[in-house]
């Protein structure tokens, strides 16, 4: 009996877990896409120093988690957002602004964050 | 290339510590539901072990679950007789008083070829002799011949015999195993003389010594010592 208990709670331990990982992994992207979307949000109203300031802040969040997500997370997942994230700040920090070019990168580096957690709920459609 | 050294040791290491966790049982005769597993098991450690770009947990996970849901499908298997019959199916009788079941055989989609193949290994020609052949529930077949079939044994032919026990190996390749020889009751002193008797000094020159419960010895010496 000691064995099935021990792979039963070795399973439940497992699955909480992985809800502890989603739930984890879901607040963080939420933080990165809040500062993302304001730093968009003042984009449009012309304040860039404030925008690189939100992405820079986008970033180092990200960086802080960037083990736990490397070794969690498929790595081309990872890397792509990182790579968006360093494509954004450059749009940002570029001598000649250029709005369209930064909400384009901006609006995919959102998109990327959004399917990475996405692929991580236990919906219906993921399951399938 | 270091990396995928590493993450393949670590896996080949799960899978062994799991099948070992699992029991002796699995690793001899596999049920359908320990021939999945260890078909599933090897694909998903082959994958993460050639990838990089996949997490090291992405096959760890699964192959920790599937190693507990075995122990826990083998373990209810153990308590209930239902459940077993459920998951690992019932044994068939398939030859019946020297007659080939037919009805038994098309059930287990067994041909005539592979029963007879499997009674040849057996040693028996024809189903004459065969009281019963049992299909197993991991694909052997057992067979009981008739009676009279059976080879005679010492006691039904009144040959008296002695019981010699389980041998107990003392010394294997130059080793000595001192929890066997205390267990078997026996000192060194008497260790020594039995060396002695077959020309070593040393148990080191001794490739092979054990000891029935009889206190009989087989020795085999280290090539080194015989010349």
């Amino acid at each position: 009996m000691k064995r099935l208990y021990l792979s039963i709670g070795l399973i439940a331990l497992l699955a909480v877990l992985s809800g502890v990982h989603t739930w984890q992994l879901d607040r963080v992207i939420g933080q990165l896409t809040d500062q993302l979307t304001q730093a968009q949000e003042l984009v449009g109203r012309e304040d860039w120093e404030g925008a690189t300031r939100l992405t820079h802040q986008a970033k180092e969040r990200w960086m802080e988690c960037e083990g736990y997500l490397h070794i969690t997370l498929r790595h081309a997942d990872t890397d792509a957002i990182q790579v968006s994230l360093d494509e954004a700040l450059a749009f940002l920090e570029g001598s000649e602004h250029q709005p369209a070019e930064y909400a384009s990168v901006n609006a995919r580096l959102l998109t990327q964050l959004r399917l990475l957690v996405e692929a991580e709920l236990p919906t219906l459609s993921n399951l399938l | 290339m270091f990396v995928v050294l590493i993450r393949t040791v670590v896996l080949y290491l799960l899978i062994v510590v799991g099948i070992r966790l699992l029991g002796k049982h699995q690793i001899g005769q596999l049920e359908p539901s320990e021939l999945v597993l260890t078909l599933i098991i090897a694909d998903l450690a082959s994958v993460p072990m050639q990838d990089n770009g996949i997490p090291l947990l992405w096959g760890l996970i699964p192959i920790i679950i599937l190693l507990a849901l075995s122990t826990i499908l083998s373990v209810l298997c153990t308590r209930s007789i239902r459940f077993r019959a459920l998951l690992c199916g019932r044994p068939s009788i398939v030859v019946e008083n020297g007659q080939v079941l037919e009805a038994e055989l098309k059930k287990n989609r067994l041909t005539l070829d592979e029963l007879m193949e499997e009674l040849r290994i057996q040693g028996y020609a024809d189903f004459k002799s065969i009281k019963f052949a049992v299909l197993e529930t991991n694909g052997q077949l057992s067979v009981l011949p008739f009676a009279a079939e059976k080879p005679a044994t010492a006691a039904q032919m009144g040959v008296p015999t002695q019981e010699t026990g389980l041998p107990v190996v003392l010394v294997s390749d130059g080793h000595l195993l001192e929890h066997n020889l205390k267990g078997r009751g026996y000192e060194q002193i008497w260790l020594e003389k039995q060396l002695a008797s077959h020309g070593l000094h040393s148990y080191r020159q001794a490739f092979l010594l054990t000891v029935d419960e009889g206190g009989a010895t087989y020795c085999v010496p280290k090539k080194e010592a015989g010349k």
